[in-house]
């Protein structure tokens, strides 16, 4: 697979205030990215640099190897950016909104009918064509904005908080109108903050706090990076719970131990090895487990496991 | 390759579709849009109903007023004609381009900027779009004045050239004046300053709806004016001077909507050549084979004082070039350091004014020159402009050199354009103040060397002298360039740097081309 968007040691300053410390990753193409951090963590400043609006202080980012920095239009060309905040147009309907931007992106004659037609079909806004912007649901409002995003064909999506003040059913129908882009051989990046979301369609993670990129790679990489950092085990010995505790916590490792049901919750720094050993030990000593259960890691133990919350 | 792709419908390739498709491929998205919102908008329904039925209000009352029996008024066509051109006035140089200030302020207000920047319309394309719907809205009232314009023919007493010539002049100044309101637009996004332009923009729209107004009246009264040289030469003055103000607004507008890492500075300067070379290519014409002194004076100071005015800002630019800007240097060497003066830059903007004064002052000698073979000027009348240049240049670099490290900064720019005209205030009053304390009487009346006015009635009836106002000049002139000297080395700096990293741009585009080439051929 070819690499859609490269960031590239981008920096961003506000003032005093460090926005982005020194980015770097990448996309590939039919490949999607979750975004994660916490408010105020860079999010939303890395996707406007890469979408040309805002500018680095130093680094770069390549879109399909154009620089954001030199190639600003050509950049634009190849990349659809849905921001978390857009403002309608009043008076103009769903139909007139769309004719507007694709007339925009230089979409002439017939090409501009069928494309429009088709970004419709896609977003399944057909039905609603007449109706005025102004009419329409937070949902449909999304759609509409995708659908305008789609319209010169973009081969880069960088979607922002897309997900943001959606019912559940428009949840679903996005997450899938976002797979099919992907389908379609697209590099989307979307940041979120309901990370199961993210979860059920990110292929790639990168996790950003205080605008330091924390950790990237596919979904499991990350997950095993954050259990490597931090994980829980849930033991349960037929032997004296005291004694078990006390053999716990002498274990190199484990950071804390509590009493949880019927058996003990293990809080624990290291890898699949480390944990291992720390079984074979339990049986060394004779305190034979009869449940041993390291929790399952989802996107948003990452998130909190590689977060602190920090906001700038 | 994607679906969309596959589907074959890409953005460039243009299929043949209906004529009038065709047609509407043509027009600008931004005004196809505007026209389409204001024709569903409050603003103009309101507006245009209630102009309507104010123009026959006042249209039956002059009626009225006119016929009493079966006596009508013989200057009723007349007085019908000024009412229903007063109404039309109104609408379209106050209604019209206030309306184009709310669309344009409406981008931000919408937030819909972000998605308008990054559909790739350039500054260019929304502030003609937005002023062009300004034209189509000024259109329709002119469509819908047609039958009372009409009515007031067929009423006599109304000269056809006068009314045609009221018309199309208030239609080019109704577009000049929608330029103007597009660009005031694009000066403020702060809720205060958009009050205060809002307020600066009425004021201006209903005073050259006023004037409009009554030279359109005056006209109508008088229409042997309209065949009078002097009066034709004065409307095209009128027109060339509110166009090219007009054209440097618009220029200031894209500058303003474009990004701050882009070029926001050369539009503006070769706008502002552009205004002056067309005021001197004027004057030209107009002096003919004549080469009076007043006139080429006049010529030369007018120019030099715009010049001044326009630099005040580009002598205040942060040093850095933007980080879109080095990139779009020519890709000869030489061209790159001669395109320097135009570039983006404070020390650039100083060396802007001052080339481009030269430039003034060298029209002054070379016109007569050329024209007559001698030179017109008297006593040191030949000096004026350069003293004049170099009183600018002090005044420009003085704040802009001190300031030069702020100048990245909002508070640093605001702060050295205040500096500027602080400075000229200040050199003509403060040494009267000081002459008034010390008692030196002539001071006191305003004759001291700082006082620029003063030291052009001295040079237009007396040789220059090299006395303690050149030598004053002199000093303050050399410590001008010293106080510039750390920012015109950093910018000789910077311009290398820049020139050498488009270069390694271009070389870099080339290698990634031929890396491209390879496997197509392969």
């Amino acid at each position: 697979m070819t690499t859609a968007l490269s960031v590239l040691g981008v920096t961003k300053r506000f003032g005093k205030l460090l926005a982005v410390d020194n980015a770097s990753f990448e996309i590939k193409r039919g490949e999607i990215l979750g975004f994660i951090g916490p408010n105020g963590a860079g999010k939303t400043t890395t996707m406007r640099i890469c979408a040309t609006l805002d500018m680095p202080d130093s680094g770069d980012v390549l879109i399909d190897g154009r620089s954001v920095l030199s190639n600003p239009r050509e950049v634009r060309e190849r990349l659809g950016f849905m921001p978390d905040a857009y403002g309608a147009y009043v008076h103009t309907t769903i139909s007139e909104y769309l004719d507007f931007y694709a007339r925009a992106y230089g979409l002439r004659g017939r090409s501009r009918t069928r494309m429009l037609d088709y970004v419709k079909e896609f977003t399944a806004l057909r039905p609603l064509q007449d109706k005025l912007i102004t009419a329409l649901s937070k949902g449909m409002k999304q759609r509409l904005c995708l659908a305008k995003t789609l319209l010169h064909d973009p081969a880069i999506m960088i979607l922002d908080e897309p997900a943001a003040g959606l019912d559940p059913h428009a949840r679903i129908e996005l997450r899938e109108l976002v797979l099919a882009l992907a389908g379609l051989g697209k590099a989307v990046m979307i940041s979120s903050h309901i990370l199961t979301e993210l979860s059920q369609v990110c292929s790639t993670v990168a996790v950003i706090e205080a605008g330091k990129i924390c950790a990237t790679g596919t979904v499991d990489e990350v997950i095993q990076m954050a259990q490597a950092k931090h994980s829980q085990v849930f033991v349960r010995s037929l032997a004296d719970r005291e004694k078990v505790h006390r053999a716990l916590l002498e274990e190199a490792g484990v950071t804390s131990v509590r009493p949880h049901k019927n058996g003990l919750m293990v809080d624990f720094e290291g890898g699949e090895e480390r944990l291992a050993r720390l079984l074979q030990s339990l049986v060394e000593r004779g305190l034979i487990p009869i449940e041993f259960s390291p929790n399952q890691v989802d996107l948003e133990d990452v998130f909190m496991s590689l977060t602190k919350g920090q906001i700038q | 390759m994607s679906e969309i792709e596959a589907d074959g419908v890409q953005g460039n390739e243009v299929e043949q579709a209906p004529l009038m498709e065709r047609l509407s491929d043509r027009l600008s998205p931004i005004l196809v849009k505007e026209v389409r919102q204001a024709m569903r908008g409050k603003y103009f329904k309101i507006t245009f109903w209630i102009t309507l039925i104010m123009a026959t209000l006042v249209g039956l009352g002059v009626c009225l007023e006119g016929v009493s029996g079966s006596h009508v008024d013989e200057n009723l066509g007349r007085g019908f004609f000024i009412a229903q051109f007063a109404c039309l006035i109104v609408a379209t140089h106050v209604l019209v381009p206030f309306s184009t200030f709310l669309s344009m302020g409406g981008e931000w207000d919408e937030n819909t900027w972000d998605l308008l920047v990054l559909s790739n319309l350039k500054p260019r394309q929304i502030v003609l779009g937005k002023v062009l719907s300004g034209g189509v809205q000024a259109l329709l009232y002119y469509c819908a004045f047609g039958p009372f314009l009409v009515f007031a023919f067929l009423l006599h007493g109304i000269d056809l050239g006068v009314l045609f010539t009221s018309l199309v002049v208030s239609f080019i100044v109704s577009l000049l004046l929608s330029c103007l309101a597009v660009a005031m637009s694009c000066f403020g996004q702060g809720k205060f300053t958009r009050v205060l332009l809002m307020v600066l923009l009425t004021a201006a729209l209903v005073w050259t709806a006023f004037g409009t107004g009554v030279w359109g009246a005056g006209m109508m009264f008088r229409p042997g004016m309209l065949h009078d040289t002097e009066m034709l030469e004065a409307i095209g003055a009128g027109l060339t001077i509110g166009t090219a103000i007009a054209a440097y607004f618009f220029a200031a507008a894209c500058s303003r909507l474009a990004h701050p890492e882009e070029n926001r500075s050369t539009g503006l300067r070769a706008m502002s050549l552009l205004v002056v070379l067309s005021g001197l290519a004027w004057m030209s014409w107009v002096l003919g084979s004549r080469g009076r002194n007043e006139e080429l004076l006049f010529g030369a100071c007018m120019s030099i004082t715009f010049l001044f005015v326009t630099s005040i800002f580009y002598s205040t630019e942060q040093g850095r070039l933007g980080l879109r800007v080095a990139v779009t240097l020519p890709k000869n060497r030489l061209l790159g350091w001669l395109a320097l003066p135009m570039l983006p830059g404070g020390m650039r903007g100083l060396i802007f004014y001052t080339l481009s004064s030269l430039m003034v002052f060298c029209w002054m000698i070379l016109h007569p020159l050329l024209a007559t073979g001698s030179l017109p000027f008297r006593n040191g009348q030949v000096w004026i402009p350069l003293m004049m240049m170099g009183t600018g240049f002090i005044y420009l670099g003085f704040p802009g050199g001190l300031l030069s490290r702020y100048l990245s900064e909002n508070w640093g720019r605001m702060t050295a354009r205040i500096g500027v005209v602080a400075l000229f205030i200040a050199s003509i009053f403060l040494p009267a103040v000081l002459g008034y304390l010390i008692d030196l009487r002539s001071w006191a009346v305003w004759e001291h060397p700082l006082n620029l006015f003063m030291n052009f009635e001295y040079l237009w009836d007396n040789d220059l002298e090299f006395g303690a106002g050149v030598i004053l000049m002199l000093v303050l002139l050399a410590i001008t360039v010293l106080i510039n000297g750390p920012r015109t080395l950093a910018m000789v700096k910077e311009h290398k740097k820049a020139l050498a990293h488009r270069r390694w741009v271009l070389q870099q585009q080339a290698a990634r081309d031929a890396a491209r080439q390879q496997p197509e051929a392969q």
